[in-house]
């Protein structure tokens, strides 16, 4: 693969970097369609602080045999404080031996404070080459592939930039939807160039064979796979090393596959599995089922994040959104030459602002007024929190500065705080390029038709939405590196104030407040144009000083009730028909994961008749109609005719089966695969059916779906139970009681 | 001049004043329904300021409570009269 000769300037893409003996490893994607790769002499740094003594003892603990270091006396600022420290640098020659030797050095040396260590080095080696994923670069190499010079000849923050003709090969599990780990047996399927092979596992030799052929042939530059991490890649291995053939994962031969544990972790107040990773060098493992942002945004999205956080393809797509932010927040940290303080790695806690609102009161949320509404427009101000921490410039170091204290401009409303108002803090210097960058897509994707190029704009927004919603859950999270609570008080504060403004100036206007949460409102007035409601976001941007747009004006809106107390208006869930005929809906079955798809399918077929109301009136007119549709469906579930695919609820569990207390269904069923031998961890998906939901015994109540054979039958009468319910909530506010409902849809009754 | 007590109308003030920030999170219709309770609460300053107590709070709420109970018994005075000049309807029922 390291051609004998080489041109002394090579342009192309960067596809992957990693620490190597004398050097980054970097693989290039060059212009005649090669994969080369080459050496960058890079030697990562990090810094010591503390006491003459303490340091004079870790300079001797050093270990410079086979390892060569070089260490100089240097100055850098601590963040927020104006005057620097010396501090000790020390450079390590041989990258791949950093993080142990710093591994050594701090369960060694506990008088010293460590700096920079805990930097991914490829983030440290793009950091100091102004280099990134996939960027496109122009390389200066010597004959035997050791680069004199390279710079990345776009830019992280470009919307247009070209993404390099990558070969995929996918892999994935025959007909497999849910986790194969839970049971069952089947046949590799694998993807490339146009075309698909099955490759049946029965003689394993043949298998690895097989696959080995396909590598070398097509030579991937990405294997993208359904359950690769947890499943494919650990089988294979294991299979090639049975039958003693070298499986050729890897681009790069010297190296084994990654491998990371599977972990559980908090993440937006749920518990989350990540079935650990198995990466390659020089190629890029990317697993769809283990991979938030491809989930959320695609490939597309996956590479965006990447590109603007620097955090390499295959990490970034295994990590929370929050590494990504700041990963970015440390860049700019670097670059002012700051120094980055070592943080122990504790379990991750930091929270959206959505999630705040309920654990913290952060923002300010008024329950909607039960029930429909006509012409109903919908405000949103843009990326709130994010525009609120550089429009107020709050930043961990910016928050009650000694210079401001007086100044009452820079007083945040409510509370005791302040924030600067001469220096612009990392926070809001760091987001600055991101809230550009996306308001660029939206007016990209405005003017844009082509459905495909629609698409890609559309994920790579998304994908910096992320970055911007989860920025704010770590300005207070204790653990964050450069987190303060008092910043993440701010910034609550600020969005309480604006939020009010917003109401007092549609108020004002006329518009009655129908609903709001923290960044969004809902207002009404009879006879309101679209020019009205444009004006009001007009006045409240003016007010505010902050991005305010109008989402859409409803035709109709319903705002439901509670399912447990029908009383009881419940926030941020709705279903409401805009003047476009689009819909929008919050809150309900058809948005849940764990719905089973016959109620999902009943559901969308209400709202479908309904949505065909210009009125609420006319609401009222098809309740006939939806009644009906709810009445067929239970027909169908009594008939004994559903299939398994439309019963099945997928849930995640939230601790270990054997530490469920109560015989909740998805206790039990957690339990069942325990039997089966399934190995589970918090925070994973199971799939069960109700067979008997009110037996006696616990085990009759439901069965795992990975365990189901031929002899099983399901409670119709469970699953009418969640059909009533998931029609209750949108037709309850029409008029229309529960004990009436039941009678109306019984396939049986008279009544009907 | 030389009054050195806060009146009792000034303690009101005071209470109403300390709620100014629960009254500007209401909706506006929730905060018209607010002011009719405060001037209800504002009526009775002078009963209040006979009482003298030092915590002006559930004077206030008693002095609402009176204004709402003379409102209840016009109410029910009204529906009783309306109910003999209509004769009542059979309840309305809904859907179907």
């Amino acid at each position: 693969m390291r051609p004998a000769c080489l041109p002394t300037r090579l342009r192309g893409w960067l596809l992957d970097a990693y620490a190597d003996r004398a050097g980054m490893a970097v693989w290039l994607l060059d212009e005649d369609n090669r994969r080369v790769r080459l050496l960058d002499p890079f030697r990562p740094t990090f810094y010591l602080a503390g006491p003459r003594h303490a340091l004079d003892a870790v300079l001797r603990a050093l270990p410079r045999r086979g390892c060569p270091l070089t260490t100089r006396w240097v100055e850098r600022h601590e963040l927020g404080s104006p005057d620097p420290v010396p501090v000790l640098e020390v450079a390590v020659h041989q990258p791949s031996r950093f993080p142990t030797l710093v591994r050594r050095l701090l369960q060694q040396c506990d008088q010293v404070q460590f700096y920079h260590v805990d930097v991914p080095l490829p983030q440290r080696y793009f950091y100091e080459r102004g280099l990134f994923p996939l960027a496109r670069c122009e390389v200066e190499v010597t004959v035997d592939g050791t680069i004199r010079a390279i710079h990345a000849v776009d830019s992280p923050w470009d919307t247009g930039y070209a993404t390099p003709p990558l070969t995929i090969l996918e892999l994935s599990l025959e007909g497999r939807v849910s986790n194969p780990n839970h049971g069952g047996v089947c046949n590799l399927i694998v993807r490339v160039e146009g075309e698909e092979r099955c490759l049946e596992g029965d003689d394993g030799a043949e298998l690895v064979a097989r696959l080995n052929q396909l590598l070398h042939r097509h030579d991937p530059d990405v294997i993208l796979t359904d359950w690769g991490d947890s499943y494919i890649l650990p089988r294979l291995l294991t299979l090639a090393s049975r039958v003693r053939l070298p499986l050729a994962l890897n681009r790069d031969a010297d190296r084994p596959v990654g491998m990371q544990a599977p972990r559980s972790y908090f993440s937006y107040g749920r518990i989350l599995a990540n079935a650990g990773a198995r990466t390659l060098y020089g190629r890029l493992h990317v697993d769809r089922q283990n991979s938030f942002v491809m989930a959320e945004t695609g490939f597309p999205g996956l590479i965006e994040q990447a590109r603007v956080t620097k955090v390499p393809l295959q990490h970034m797509a295994r990590t929370t959104t929050g590494t990504g932010i700041t990963a970015m927040q440390l860049e700019t940290a670097h670059h002012d030459g700051i120094l980055i303080p070592y943080r122990k790695r504790e379990p991750e806690e930091f929270k959206s602002a959505l999630e705040l609102l309920h654990t913290d009161q952060g923002g300010l949320v008024y329950a909607p007024v039960l029930g429909y509404h006509e012409n109903v427009g919908e405000l949103d101000f843009a990326s709130m929190y994010p525009s609120i921490m550089t429009r107020f410039n709050i930043s961990p170091e910016t928050v009650n500065c000694s210079c401001c204290a007086h100044d009452p401009a820079a007083r945040v409303p409510e509370i005791g705080h302040h924030t600067c108002r001469h220096r612009t803090g990392l926070v809001p210097r760091t987001l600055i390029p991101l809230l550009s960058k996306r308001a660029q897509y939206k007016r990209l994707l405005a003017a844009t038709a082509d459905p495909m190029t629609r698409q890609v704009l559309d994920q790579r927004q998304t994908a910096l939405k992320w970055l911007l919603v989860v920025s704010f859950g770590y300005l207070g999270y204790k653990n964050a590196r450069f987190g303060r609570i008092e910043a993440h008080e701010s910034v609550t504060a600020y969005s309480r104030e604006i939020l009010l403004q917003a109401k007092e100036t549609a108020e004002h206007r006329g518009f009655r407040l129908l609903h709001a949460i923290v960044d969004s409102l809902w207002v009404h007035k009879p006879g309101a144009t679209r020019g009205d409601y444009e004006a009001l976001a007009r006045a409240i941007a003016a007010r505010t000083t902050l991005p305010i747009m109008v989402e859409g004006i409803y035709r109709w809106i319903g705002f439901l009730p509670s399912r447990v107390d029908p009383r009881m208006p419940v926030p941020n869930q709705f279903v409401g028909m805009f003047e476009t005929g689009e819909s929008k809906i919050r809150g309900l079955e058809i948005r849940r994961a764990d719905a089973p798809l016959i109620v999902k399918k009943a559901q969308a077929e209400v709202l479908r008749s309904l949505s065909q109301a210009q009125t609420v009136v006319e609401l009222r007119a098809h309740v006939t109609h939806a009644l009906e549709i709810i009445r067929a469906y239970r027909h169908y579930l009594q008939s004994g005719r559903a299939s398994l695919e439309d019963l099945i609820i997928a849930k995640s569990i939230s601790r270990e089966p054997q530490a469920y207390r109560h015989q909740t269904m998805t206790a039990i069923a957690a339990r069942e695969l325990l039997r089966h031998g399934v190995r589970l961890q918090p925070g994973e998906t199971i799939h069960y059916v109700m067979t008997d939901a009110a037996a006696p015994l616990a085990e009759d109540r439901v069965r795992a779906v990975a365990t189901l054979d031929g002899a099983w039958s399901y409670d119709a009468r469970a699953y009418e139970t969640l059909l009533l319910k998931s029609a209750r909530v949108i037709l309850a506010p029409l008029g229309l009681n529960p004990t009436d409902l039941d009678d109306l849809t019984n396939p049986g009754s008279s009544r009907a | 001049m030389g009054r050195t007590l806060t009146t009792f109308t000034q303690l009101v003030w005071q209470e109403i004043e300390s709620l100014r920030r629960y009254r500007r999170a209401l909706r506006q219709e929730d905060q018209q329904a607010l002011d009719t309770l405060f001037a209800a609460a504002r009526r009775h300053s002078s009963a209040g300021a006979y009482l003298a107590r030092e915590t002006p709070f559930e004077i206030m709420l008693l002095s609402m409570l009176i204004e709402q109970q003379k409102q209840l018994v016009a109410l029910t005075r009204k529906v009783a009269d309306l109910e003999t000049r209509v004769p009542a309807d059979p309840p309305a029922r809904v859907a179907s």
